[in-house]
């Protein structure tokens, strides 16, 4: 909710908008190397080819911070600080406490996420892999010009059945001051089959400090997105 | 007889060599421009690739009948709208945070709501349909007439404002001037797979 919520907006807001999605702009050089090669282009129509490459190369390079990231957090276990619940380990679930941010998986299969610095993003989406939640994790130290669009090397599902988000996320808090946590709490349940949980979060100047954001949703868990 | 295939082929290769440097002129000169227009049209970096690509690639095929144009990125412009329009590719949106969820909203400040209006509005904005989206980028972004606007869309000035109008009012935009009633998309500013879906 907004505060302005239902003020009639202006033309010059609409303007203002417009201009922000200036930002996703292409590459010139990416553009005029398609029509170097405008044969495979065309063959495989549907596919950005010249982007392919250099997400590929992306994705490699997010599989190895991932598993730097696993070996740091096997290295420190405690490191962080305790939540306020479910302080207790429970049989099969699996609990992890970083300064950045913790991963905890309640009793009845819920995983809770809580993030208190924008740190490590790899590590956790390799925690929430291990909690059986396929995830792209993003975290961007500044205001994002138009949250809620997804990065290239990620895709929306085709379909996602009514009724899915509020199960599958039945608690989130998208965004709060730095004393205070962004959470999310995501029951795996209803992670559709061959999809992925995309998270990203960002932080915003604001008059009393930095507050965070966090924008959540169903991707497609192609490697590309979630790494392999 | 030698002699003559060798210079045939050093003016052919004379000829492309020169078309293709005013490719290039052109492409250095109004390919940014046409980025960041194909961006605000599509939303998001990918599909702006995409678009172009396709464009660019057609515009370099058809380059000896383009090239000879008096302003060929208005012409490209007018590729790029009918590419983003009769794309099949889906934009992608992610379903706003907090939609159907607790929102704790005990967290207010002026730019985290600034933020999230202006992201409210481009949500809006992106579940237009295309033609409407369009009509919007070129008129706000662009700046162009609504005259100019028809000519790039193939439709009639009237059509402009009547999409136009209906845009805004289903963005809950105030416009300076008449409004139409928003009882929905006026078939004139859909696609046929839009209408029919």
């Amino acid at each position: 909710m907004t505060s302005d919520e239902g003020r009639m907006r202006t033309e010059d807001d609409l303007r203002a908008a417009l201009r922000t999605l200036e930002q996703h702009a292409p590459e010139m050089e990416s553009v005029l190397r398609a029509i170097d090669q405008p044969a495979p282009r065309r063959r495989f129509r549907g596919v950005r080819y010249v982007g392919g490459l250099r997400r590929r190369r992306l994705a490699v390079a997010v599989a190895a911070v991932a598993v730097a990231a696993v070996a740091a957090v096997a290295l420190q276990p405690g490191g962080g600080r305790a939540r306020g619940h479910g302080g207790t380990q429970t049989g099969g679930g699996t609990r992890t406490y970083l300064a950045a941010w913790s991963v905890q998986r309640e009793p009845d299969g819920m995983i809770d996420i809580e993030l208190k610095q924008l740190k490590n993003a790899a590590g956790l989406q390799a925690a929430l892999r291990a909690d059986g939640v396929p995830a792209d994790v993003e975290f961007f130290h500044q205001p994002l010009a138009n949250s809620g669009l997804l990065p290239p090397h990620c895709h929306l599902p085709s379909y996602v059945p009514p009724g899915t988000y509020r199960k599958l996320m039945p608690q989130i808090t998208p965004w709060g001051p730095g004393p205070n946590n962004v959470a999310l709490i995501i029951d795996p349940a209803y992670i559709p089959h061959g999809d992925a949980v995309y998270i990203e979060a960002f932080t915003s100047p604001s008059t009393s400090g930095t507050w965070f954001s966090m924008d959540s949703g169903l991707v497609v868990a192609t490697p590309q997105c979630i790494g392999s | 007889m030698q002699q003559f295939d060798v210079r045939d082929a050093c003016n052919t290769q004379g000829a492309a060599l020169e078309a293709w440097m005013r490719f290039e002129e052109l492409a250095v000169q109004r390919l940014p421009g046409v980025l960041r227009f194909a961006a605000v049209l599509t939303g998001d970096r990918a599909s702006a690739e995409d678009v172009v690509q396709e464009v660019l690639i057609r515009v370099h095929q058809r380059w000896d009948k383009i090239g000879r144009l008096d302003q060929p990125e208005v012409y490209i412009r007018k590729m790029i709208v009918n590419e983003f329009a009769s794309s099949r590719r889906k934009l992608w949106r992610l379903v706003p945070a907090g939609r159907g969820s607790e929102v704790d909203d005990r967290v207010t400040s002026d730019y985290a709501a600034a933020v999230a209006e202006r992201d409210a509005l481009l949500g809006e904005l992106a579940k237009l349909p295309r033609r409407q989206r369009a009509v919007l980028v070129l008129r706000y972004y662009e700046e162009l007439p609504d005259a100019a606007i028809a000519e790039i869309l193939g439709c009639a000035p009237g059509t402009v404002r009547s999409c136009a109008s209906r845009a805004l009012a289903a963005l809950r935009v105030e416009m300076s001037g008449t409004r139409l009633p928003a009882d929905g998309p006026h078939p004139a500013c859909m696609l046929p797979e839009e209408r029919n879906s």
